[in-house]
């Protein structure tokens, strides 16, 4: 069995290391009823020595997904797609509520508190990174895993 | 949008944390006569404003990311002000869409996910322009993309209607709930200040 386990580790796609953004805090927030339209949220942190440029997104059990921005300016709520997400080397994007998003189009199913929402990163050299977002309630990730983080 | 709206109220905890969670308006704004329906089959109209305290949010359901979090943070904050004013000075929250050809048939449902006592409505283009403009408001529905998926701008602030039926204030993102909850008994009792004198 020791064997079998060392093949399959070998057997791994490579494709999914050649970038290790750090992932912290990705959660999808529970919607209503009625909305075709979900929100994934996350920290960023690009831990290598390059510029990271992530151009687009997938996730599984959507149609789409798509880089967005919320935006409020003189009091009207606009969003807006973004072309590319670029963090530095050492720097940290927050995809958080008000700002930068992934924006999860029609999905197949309604979601359940404890599911995860698997997305695919794509980098501008075509490779990828999978990020798993957790389910949970629209609050509890705003004002629980995210506070403190803000400094 | 040229109603000047002055008299800022900054409610601060403390200096650092300064944040503006609403503005008055200079003079109270009288409504119009609207008529708003949903899939219940239930009515909202001018008259629903009298004798209670009203929030009106504009917003759509096709929105990820500010109406959800608008109306998580209204509910926390109607609970904050439940504790702080008379149970018949709890406002009621509405929220209505001005995107009905996507949200006529959920409305109610979206809004009452937030708390079972919001409701959810829309209507009539005409009347949605009336409410909007009444209430110095704004949308906009945008082109739609090669899907046929459109984006819609919408007003951020929430409208705050007295017993009067009167547009007394705006409530202002980011929507703190202890101090929109400040924000709203300060107002009820400059409000009822003005009753009496």
């Amino acid at each position: 069995m020791k064997h079998l386990a060392a093949l399959a580790l070998l057997a791994l796609p490579t494709t999914g290391f050649a970038h290790d953004l750090a992932v912290r805090d990705a959660y999808v927030p529970l919607a209503a009823p009625g909305a075709t339209v979900h929100a994934a949220y996350m920290m960023l942190t690009n831990p290598s020595a390059e510029p990271e440029q992530i151009i687009s997104v997938s996730a599984q059990g959507y149609a789409m997904a798509h880089i967005h921005k919320s935006e409020v300016v003189n009091d009207v709520a606009t969003m807006s797609m973004v072309e590319m997400i670029e963090i530095s080397p050492g720097q940290t994007v927050m995809l958080e509520q008000g700002g930068l998003h992934i924006m999860l189009m029609k999905p197949e199913a309604a979601l359940a508190e404890g599911d995860t929402v698997a997305m695919t990163l794509e980098f501008a050299d075509g490779t990828t990174q999978l990020v798993e977002a957790m389910v949970m309630p629209l609050m509890k990730g705003m004002h629980g895993d995210h506070s403190g983080h803000g400094s | 949008m040229t109603r000047v709206l002055t008299l800022i109220l900054a409610l601060l905890t403390s200096p650092a944390l300064a944040q503006v969670q609403g503005v008055l308006l200079d003079e109270p704004i009288d409504m119009p006569s609207f008529s708003f329906t949903n899939e219940t089959g239930a009515e909202f109209s001018d008259t629903d404003l009298n004798d209670a305290w009203t929030l009106i949010m504009f917003g759509f359901l096709s929105c990820p990311d500010v109406c959800p979090f608008t109306l998580g943070n209204l509910e926390a904050a109607v609970t904050e002000t439940s504790m702080r004013v008379r149970p018949d000075n709890v406002p009621k929250v509405v929220f209505v869409s001005v995107d009905p050809d996507r949200d006529a048939e959920w409305v109610t449902d979206y809004a009452k996910y937030f708390h079972p006592d919001f409701e959810g409505f829309t209507g009539e283009r005409e009347q949605i322009d009336t409410l909007i403009e009444a209430t110095d408001s704004f949308y906009r529905l945008m082109r739609p993309d090669s899907t046929g998926y459109y984006e819609v701008q919408h007003s951020s602030s929430v409208s705050v209607i007295a017993p009067d039926g009167t547009l007394r204030a705006k409530l202002q993102p980011p929507f703190d709930p202890g101090l929109t909850a400040e924000f709203l008994a300060r107002l009820q009792i400059s409000y009822r200040k003005e009753l009496t004198q």
